[in-house]
């Protein structure tokens, strides 16, 4: 054998040794006293002089390296007994744990996403008086706006601190804390506010008289419109993704002027057409405009002095655009098959 | 509202294509909910919102709205009307007894038509939208209407009391006057409700519907036109009371622009004219108290730029407005005076102008631009990152997030003992099923189990969100966790499982002493399997299994353990914020203990025993291992022990751990009569 054969046929021996005796024998074949690599090392001396010097260091780096090898695959034997292998390719052993609500995990990246444009989060009651869901918006009593709003009332009444008697009713939308916030906090005022709304509607795979929203507001002296478009579109790419194109079309809610409804091309076809889109290529996402001086005045503050943007959409209807949610309805069905998937 | 839209091209000629038609009506006017095709026509839906009733519930209306956001000029209607010699005056007189309730009334008077079936074109015109043709006079009144946005009513002159000239009174209903209507039903009336009258007796329900008596029959010869203008909110809530909405009624609530009724009144007369024949007698009669004024509206230039954030030129601003069919009254360099057409009833402020300008020039092409001023940071709201924290830890301890309705049944009331004049009710429920706000999340959260037993063995949840309770005067609601474990085999207990979740949530926020008190009173849960859960002398909630008597109704009767408690409580206990404790720097020593005691001992009267003779190098006490069996004889069990001993200034002899052990272990005989194993 010369060097290459022996180089080759020893490390396979030895990565294919099974146990110490078979290792032994190995050793013994190669670099016992007769064996292969000794047998050339010991022929050295005959050689001439400029063959000594080509072959000698290529023998005795090959002995160091067997003996390396060898020292480790003893080491790896001696291991082996004492931890024996395990199929790595097993199944992991894995803990239960709890999967968190769709929407909870949605508030939380959109909270996240606000927090870092300075907005602070805000909450107000889900009874409410007539006063803060509906007058101190701008819709007043026996206005046709009402009517937008169907509404769930309670039997109970509330005494004002005038000591007027209000009706309760469940509010129908998370605007009314804007209200409070306003009542209670000077401008620069940048808040979200999620929460639940309800409404007296029949429910189907899109509508449901429990659901969740989330309400946006900023104020300060000089605030324009196109700051709302700015802010509101670079929430919408974060949430969505980058590429959504964002659409503002005219729309009408009491408490804004000018009014908005906000769309993003639907991120699911990207804007094609497809069934989640009604093949409209747009997703209406949210109602928004600039705060109505009415509601200025209803909380205290000078229309004169301040301006801002208002918006409010479903949590809800981001987490089914998200998630490809196709009915409202298991929101609120409790139903383990569907929280466990998220 | 539906529109046709071949009607809406009479007025606009160069009409674009539907599909086309809408895309822009989208973006910078009304939705459109639908587009049908209706034989050789089609028929717009459009969401004509409640501020925008006044000028486009009317097919002109809407032509003018389209002509301005496509920029094409509208072709309006030209007529003229014949008139006879005899003077309306000399026939008819008109008294209005309020004038809020009633802003303009004209009446006109036609004399011999032919009452008959419509013409084709006609019929057609008002079954595109919607509207069931009658005959040749009802047919014209509502086509009017639909051109003009205008509700228009005819009277069968003859059927009024009176005289050559008959008076007609705008008053309002006597309780319990009584009409009926042109659908053939009796209302009772009461003094909320406007009526239009002659001396006698009520001719029609004021703006929402006429009366039979006074109705067109085709008997009728000469007929009585009005056109008028009623306070919406006078109609809104008369249509409501008697729950009877019309299209008239539904535009009156809106608003109508008083200065349309002569136009509308003439339209009427010329059509009728023309399908019915008849001579129109001379003039209107025309009560108009309070003459609504055109008002001027000042636009400031400069004030846009900074209110939109953008520059459009001057002129192109006053190109929008003309477009709009504005009238610029005066301009200066940064100013504009304008007079909004009359029937726009909602451009009252400079906050709507805007909104005029920024939709034609479309929102889109505004540029965005980030807000600038100082960056205030956000203020976490330490309240709802707490609920968030707790609902991590929850879901970390295995338990999934369900959101439940806040509603329960009358049903659950009284499987839970509740009372219904002591829970909050919703006047309108939805259906029997969601009539009360829920008092616990416990309800609902027995009501998954059921519904989730169908595909899993084991249901383990929790929820977080807010019950409701009747206050001593007002309705209040506070926010709640309640988490719930529920298995179909009977064998595993539950209980101390959904313990070690309560414990070790309160530890993962830095709260290890939380206190398990018997809890007796409540009739949800299990005596003898329920608890208290107190930190210090606060009460938290509660820990139980669910009686049997509840979970056979709500879940075939498999046990169900459950915890519910305030959140603002366990905010308000963990807020304080973990304390760094000193590193231990000496050794602890273990010795452990097995004790025999009588079964009905419990882990918590070891605990103070051990607790109470040594409290000077005792760390700690756990409880490893619990036996009950034969082996150990009837009503006895074992339990054993980790005592932990150490000190944080030495490092401890054996001798006085020796000695505290026997101390500790003394103790437990002479106080349990325990055993030491």
């Amino acid at each position: 054998m010369d060097l290459k054969e022996i180089e080759k046929s020893a490390i396979i021996e030895i990565n294919n040794a099974h146990d110490m005796i078979e290792l032994e024998s190995i050793r013994v074949k190669y670099l016992g006293r007769h064996g292969h690599l000794t047998e050339i090392l010991k022929s050295l001396k005959d050689l001439e002089l400029k063959e000594r010097k080509k072959i000698g260091p290529k023998a005795n780096d090959l002995r160091q390296q067997l003996e390396k090898l060898l020292q480790e695959k003893r080491n790896d034997l001696v291991h082996r007994a004492e931890f024996p292998a395990i199929d790595i390719t097993a199944p992991g052993k894995k803990k239960e744990i709890g999967h968190l609500h769709p929407i909870s995990k949605v508030q939380e990246q959109i909270e996240e996403i606000f927090s870092s444009m300075g907005f602070s989060v805000a909450e107000g009651p889900e009874i409410e008086t007539e006063f803060y869901n509906f007058d101190a918006l701008n819709i007043p009593a026996n206005h046709p706006a009402r009517d937008i709003w169907d509404t769930l009332w309670l039997k109970s009444q509330a005494q004002n601190s005038k000591l007027k008697t209000q009706n309760l009713l469940l509010r129908t939308h998370t605007s009314p804390v804007q209200i409070h916030y306003m009542e209670t906090h000077q401008p620069p005022i940048r808040i979200i506010a999620p929460g639940r709304a309800f409404r007296y509607e029949a429910s189907d795979a899109s509508h449901e008289f429990q659901f969740y929203q989330l309400e946006g507001l900023m104020v300060d002296k000089n605030i324009s419109f196109a700051n709302f478009r700015s802010v509101t579109s670079t929430f919408l790419k974060r949430i969505f993704n980058k590429n959504v194109k964002v659409r503002f079309r005219l729309d009408y809610f009491p408490f804004v002027e000018p009014g908005a409804e906000i769309a993003v091309s639907c991120p699911r076809c990207s804007g094609r057409g497809c069934s989640l889109c009604k093949h409209s290529g747009w997703l209406e996402i949210a109602g928004a405009g600039m705060v109505h001086p009415e509601v200025f005045k209803a909380v205290g503050y000078n229309p004169k002095d301040v301006k801002g943007f208002a918006f409010g959409f479903g949590l809800d209807r981001i987490a089914m655009i998200k998630y490809n949610i196709p009915d409202i309805r298991l929101f609120n069905s409790g139903d383990l098959r569907f929280i466990k998937q998220f | 509202m539906k529109f046709s839209y071949n009607w809406l091209k009479d007025y606009l000629p160069t009409l674009p294509k539907p599909e086309k038609l809408v895309e822009d009506l989208v973006l910078k006017s009304f939705e459109v909910e639908k587009i049908e095709k209706f034989g050789a026509d089609y028929v717009l839906d459009v969401k004509i919102p409640p501020n925008r009733f006044s000028d486009s519930s009317g097919h002109l209306g809407l032509a003018k709205e389209i002509g301005a956001v496509l920029n094409l000029k509208v072709k309006e209607p030209d007529f003229k009307i014949k008139e006879a010699a005899e003077k309306t005056s000399s026939r008819l007189t008109i008294k209005i007894n309020d004038s809020q309730d009633c802003l303009r009334y004209n009446a006109r008077i036609i004399t011999g038509v032919k009452v008959g079936p419509s013409p084709k074109w006609l019929a057609e015109k008002i079954s595109s939208c919607g509207l069931q043709p009658i005959n040749n006079i009802v047919d014209a009144s509502n086509f009017v209407m639909l051109e003009t946005g205008q509700p228009l009513h005819c009277f069968d002159y003859d059927k009024i009391s009176g005289q050559h000239l008959k008076p007609i009174i705008v008053r309002r209903a006597r309780k319990q006057e009584t009409i009926v209507a042109l659908d053939e039903k009796t209302y009772v009336l009461d003094p909320g409700i406007l009526v239009i009258s002659d001396l006698q007796q009520p001719l029609a329900i004021a703006g929402i519907k006429g009366g039979q008596a006074s109705g067109i029959s085709n008997e009728t010869i000469n007929l009585v036109l009005e056109s008028a203008n009623f306070d919406p909110t006078t109609i809104r809530l008369a249509s409501r009371s008697l729950n009877l909405i019309t299209d008239a009624s539904t535009r009156f609530e809106h608003g109508v622009d008083p200065n349309i009724t002569e136009t509308a009144i003439n339209r009427l007369a010329n059509v009728i004219q023309k399908v019915a024949g008849g001579n129109i007698t001379k003039g209107i009669v025309d009560s108009y108290p309070h003459k609504q004024s055109k008002k001027a509206l000042g636009f400031d230039l400069i004030k846009f730029k900074e209110f939109s954030g953008i520059t459009i030129p001057a002129n192109q601003i006053k190109d929008i407005f003309k477009r709009l069919g504005f009238t610029i009254a005066k301009q200066t360099k940064n100013n504009l005076v304008l007079i909004a057409p009359t029937g726009r009833l909602d451009i009252e402020r400079f906050e709507d102008l805007t909104e005029e300008i920024l939709r034609i020039y479309d929102y889109n092409k505004v540029l965005e631009t980030p807000p600038t001023g100082i960056l205030i940071p956000a203020i976490p709201n330490e309240e709802m990152t707490w609920r968030r924290q707790i609902k991590k830890t929850l879901a970390a301890l295995g338990l999934n997030e369900v959101y439940n309705y806040a509603f329960i049944s009358k049903a659950d009331l009284s499987n839970y003992g509740l009372k219904p004049e002591e829970t909050i009710t919703i006047a309108n429920p939805i259906s029997s099923e969601f009539e009360f706000l829920r008092p616990t999340l416990l309800i609902n959260l027995l009501k998954n189990t059921g519904s989730n037993f169908r595909f899993y063995d084991e249901v383990k949840i929790f929820e977080l969100a807010k019950v409701f309770q009747k206050g001593a005067v007002e309705p209040y609601e506070e926010w709640r966790v309640a988490g719930l474990i529920s298995r179909k085999d009977k064998k595993i207990h539950s209980f101390l499982e959904l313990k070690g979740v309560v414990e070790k949530m309160f530890e993962a926020f830095g709260l290890w002493d939380l206190g398990f008190y018997d809890l007796k009173q409540n009739p949800w849960l299990l005596n003898g399997r329920s608890a208290e859960i107190k930190i210090d002398e606060e009460s938290l909630g509660f820990i139980g299994e669910i009686n049997p008597t509840l979970t056979q109704k709500y879940n075939d009767g498999y046990p169900a353990v459950v915890f519910e408690m305030d959140l603002a409580k366990i905010v308000k206990s963990v807020q304080e914020e973990l304390e760094y404790e000193p590193l231990a720097k000496f050794p602890a020593v273990i010795r452990d203990i097995s004790l025999l005691v009588n079964a009905e001992t419990r882990v918590s009267e070891i605990l103070d025993i051990i607790n109470n003779s040594e409290n000077k190098i005792l760390r700690d006490v756990d409880l490893f291992d619990t036996y009950e069996g034969e082996k150990l004889g009837p009503n006895k069990k074992s339990l054993s022990f980790h005592l932990i001993f150490q000190s944080p200034d030495r490092t401890l002899t054996t001798d006085e751990i020796g000695k505290s052990l026997e101390k500790i272990i003394s103790n437990l005989k002479l106080e349990l009569g325990a055993e030491i194993r």
